[in-house]
């Protein structure tokens, strides 16, 4: 950096293009002088009164007798700026990333040095139940957009000295802020190192949402259907899994959190499960596996048993579905792929248009597809209540909507194309996939395969917590797990 | 941690899905004219044979603390291969029976349309995909199909308990020699996948002898539930049923389980497919190969190669499913090439 104010001001405005957005004011102190000094920001980041009243009025109105120019940029930082967070900065290249973070940068006539000041002001969603983990007991407070606040959100839950966040940033061109969140003497240090090359690693130009980074945390079978890193908007749930040893990633910009490790089970736990009495936690979490075996296999099954084995169906089942797989024109496998097809379009449809219109598309959705095709002989009556059944009980594990939908569609295809025997072989193949997965070292379908009785307290029944405070089974500590960083 | 090692109970769960549905599945020699006092005793000689097969390979282990293909290692580079090569050979062989035995079994009982040579191809081609996936991803898919297993043999027995009847538990409905020679027959053949022991040895931690005990004990009951279930619900209806697995399954439909012969027929393949898997890990792991996709893709060509043969030439079929020859195989790996190595590492100590 310059000494001279006009020289520095002059680059910082090269750097930035000119950019409608970059700000200087220019500022007069009132010492012996005269001394110049600018207040660079980026317009809409900063909170304008806020700048008025720590740092413009103080600078106008400070007593700067017997200070020399020298000692000037140190005087003002000790004993005029009111301003609770102020950081030296040496370049320009952090002149404008804390510029564009919110930051007040302070340039001096006569110093090589800035200090950027903390008085962000941008505007942002309030903090607000999120809308992707609807809970009927618990708190319904969610993520939010900026980092800062989502770091609050987690202090104000574990006020303990041992929760860590650290800094870091990615994205060559976004240069997105991140925090990775822990707590010291629970998180295994090889995971922890593990993921900090990760993060580092990552080639990315611009992160603009939890999922950019997905892919360079996971670690084998990328393209596996089951995601091995879990996101969340709930501080509560990150809170509960940090103390299991887990790690948060927060990234900011996005309400959503990445946690790793992160396990298969751990898709059928929330929040209510643990509000709500042990033997109604147990019955919604078993309910939750059924439905998701319902929805990823009763297509498939009733695929291949209709064009296959036919015996298996009970005798007045049999009977209703001959009748109206004679009576549609299209195969069996075909007619449950159509029909899935249509449902997922109309899904899409109705997420995307505006809200107001939604009701439209499912009034032509059940009409058209629920009544008149049925009618028209095109689909079978019991084909669409297997698909609608399988498409309801989707619905309740969200988390794993994409997986469900994708696993449905092959097993069908398995199913059409070589029977029951199909069915079986392509779930066979696909438990290979997730037995061999793993999270940061610790096994994916843990702690079901590898088994571990002990903490199976909380997979299929929820134990009630008087059992569950007795220890809390830390993720790297899992049965299978591996210490495979640590020549890293 | 060391990552190569495996639990004993891990190990032995897979062992037991394989013994058992090998049996009940594949192979038509399970006694089922046979009494249930009769079917009883032998699986008390079948357990004692479990258990006697896996002592040279334990043994060895134990005194040495190295595998006998370790052992040949050290002795000669001419002797490992040509050991490690029989081992090969052997899982080649057995995974080629496996395979088209079942591909036989559901073209002929489940599906008639299916083609033999597709089900052998995405059979090995799977198992492929998971040795290349390593140990460790076989042995959690066992634990996940026990589960299933458990699951679906639970529904169709706990459907029948009103139809017993203990009239059949001691008549026999055919002549002494021919129900031994049948017991013998599956006793042998139940001790395939016991090969894949004397591979396994030196990964298994924790204690290995109650691991045989156990898992002995397991199949014992479980072949003893079967057969009860078989004889006392069933009784000669089962002459008229070509496979055992059918016998078993059709239980259900004479219940108000109509139907659950889908689940028997369902853990029937996961757990063939299973033992195809662990031959498939059991050979890379013979010849220090996990996790390698070159010695999958061999390994995988091998034996679709072999069961394609058996599939269009009946006398490679004939030759290579026989009783005796399969039992040769067997008894060379299991007991006299351990023994081997051990009296060459005991001559190579002194």
């Amino acid at each position: 950096m310059f000494s001279s104010l006009k020289e520095n001001i002059e680059q910082l405005k090269a750097m930035a293009n000119n950019s409608a957005d970059f700000t200087v004011r220019e500022i007069t102190l009132p010492d012996e002088q005269n001394t110049k000094a600018a207040l660079i920001t980026t317009e809409g980041m900063c909170d304008k009164e806020g700048i008025a009243i720590t740092i413009i009025t103080p600078l106008i109105n400070a007593s700067y007798e017997n200070i020399g120019r020298k000692n000037i940029f140190d005087h003002i930082k000790s004993s005029v700026l009111s301003a609770s967070e102020i950081v030296d900065v040496k370049d320009f290249n952090q002149v404008m990333t804390f510029s564009m973070s919110g930051f007040a940068v302070l340039a001096v006539d006569g110093s090589d040095k800035m200090m950027a000041i903390g008085i962000q002001g941008f505007s942002f969603r309030s903090v607000s139940s999120p809308e992707t983990e609807v809970i009927q007991r618990g708190p319904r407070e969610g993520f939010v957009e900026p980092l800062r606040i989502n770091m609050t959100l987690i202090r104000r839950r574990i006020k303990n000295p041992d929760l860590v966040f650290e800094n870091m940033q990615a994205g060559d061109i976004s240069k997105t802020q991140m925090c990775i969140c822990y707590l010291k003497n629970s998180v295994s240090e090889s995971i922890l190192n593990e993921l900090r090359k990760r993060l580092k690693q990552t080639t990315l130009q611009t992160v603009m949402g939890a999922g950019y980074l997905v892919p360079f945390l996971e670690e084998n079978n990328r393209r596996s259907l089951f995601s091995a890193i879990g996101v969340t908007e709930r501080p509560d749930t990150v809170c509960g899994k940090i103390t299991e040893g887990r790690i948060a990633v927060l990234i900011d910009g996005t309400p959503s959190v990445l946690i790793v490790p992160h396990l298969f089970i751990e898709k059928f736990q929330s929040v209510d499960d643990y509000s709500n009495r042990p033997f109604y936690a147990s019955f919604t979490r078993i309910l939750k596996y059924i439905s998701f075996i319902i929805a990823v296999y009763l297509p498939g099954i009733y695929t291949a048993f209709a064009a296959y084995h036919p015996e298996y169906f009970p005798t007045q089942l049999l009977q209703n579905i001959i009748t109206s797989v004679s009576q549609t024109p299209l195969p069996v496998g075909l007619e449950v792929f159509l029909i899935l097809f249509i449902y997922e379009v109309m899904r899409e449809a109705g997420l995307r248009i505006p809200r107001p219109l939604g009701h439209a598309v499912s009034i032509v959705g059940a009409l058209v597809i629920g009544e008149a095709a049925v009618s028209a002989g095109i689909i079978g009556a019991p084909t669409l209540m297997v698909v609608a059944i399988a498409a309801i009980c989707s619905y309740v594990i969200p988390d794993l909507y994409p997986a469900i939908t994708v696993a449905r569609l092959l097993l069908i295809l398995a199913g059409a194309v070589l029977g029951l025997w199909g069915i079986v072989i392509f779930s066979c193949f696909y438990l290979i996939v997730m037995c061999s997965k793993t999270s940061f070292g610790v096994p994916y379908m843990s702690p079901i395969t590898p088994f571990s009785k002990k903490n199976m307290r909380d997979v299929f029944i929820r134990s009630d917590w008087k059992k569950l405070s007795k220890f809390t089974q830390k993720v790297q500590n899992l049965k299978g797990s591996k210490e495979i960083y640590d020549e890293s | 941690m060391n990552h190569n090692k495996i639990s004993v109970s891990q190990f032995f769960i897979c062992m037991f899905l394989c013994n058992v549905f090998l049996v009940f599945g594949c192979f038509n020699t399970m006694g089922e004219t046979n009494s249930f006092f009769f079917n009883m005793l032998t699986l008390v000689a079948g357990v004692i044979l479990l258990i006697v097969s896996c002592i040279p390979s334990y043994l060895l282990y134990k005194k040495t603390g190295k595998t006998t293909t370790e052992i040949s290692s050290e002795h000669s580079v001419g002797m490992s291969l040509i050991i490690k090569l029989y081992y090969l050979i052997c899982f080649v062989i057995f995974t080629s029976v496996i395979t088209s035995k079942f591909a036989v079994f559901l073209k002929d009982s489940i599906n008639h349309e299916a083609l033999p040579l597709a089900v052998i191809f995405a059979f090995l081609l799977i198992a492929a995909f998971g040795s290349y996936k390593g140990m460790q991803a076989l042995f959690r898919t066992a634990i996940i199909i026990f589960a299933f297993a458990i699951i679906s043999f639970a529904f169709v027995f706990f459907g029948l308990i009103d139809k017993l009847d203990f009239s059949n538990i001691f008549s026999y409905s055919q002549p002494l020699n021919v129900n031994l020679s049948n017991s013998m027959q599956m006793l042998l053949l139940s001790l395939i996948p016991i090969m894949s022991y004397v591979v396994f040895s030196d990964s298994l931690k924790g204690n290995h002898k109650l691991g045989i005990f156990y898992n002995s004990l397991a199949i014992f009951l479980l072949f003893l539930a079967v057969s009860f279930f078989t004889i006392c619900v069933l009784g000669n209806y089962t002459l008229f049923l070509e496979y055992p697995f059918f016998t078993l399954s059709k239980l259900s439909n004479i219940s108000m389980l109509r139907g659950g012969d889908g689940f028997v027929f369902a853990t029937l393949t996961a757990v063939t497919f299973l033992l195809v898997y662990l031959f498939f890990v059991s050979g890379s792991k013979t010849i220090d190969k996990t996790h390698s996709k070159t010695f999958s893709i061999g390994f995988f060509i091998a034996c679709f190669i072999l069961s394609a043969v058996m599939t269009y030439v009946t006398f490679v079929y004939d030759f290579i499913t026989n009783t005796l020859f399969l039992s040769i195989l067997l008894i060379i790996g299991l007991f006299v090439l351990p023994l081997f190595a051990y009296s060459i590492e005991k001559i190579r100590r002194v």
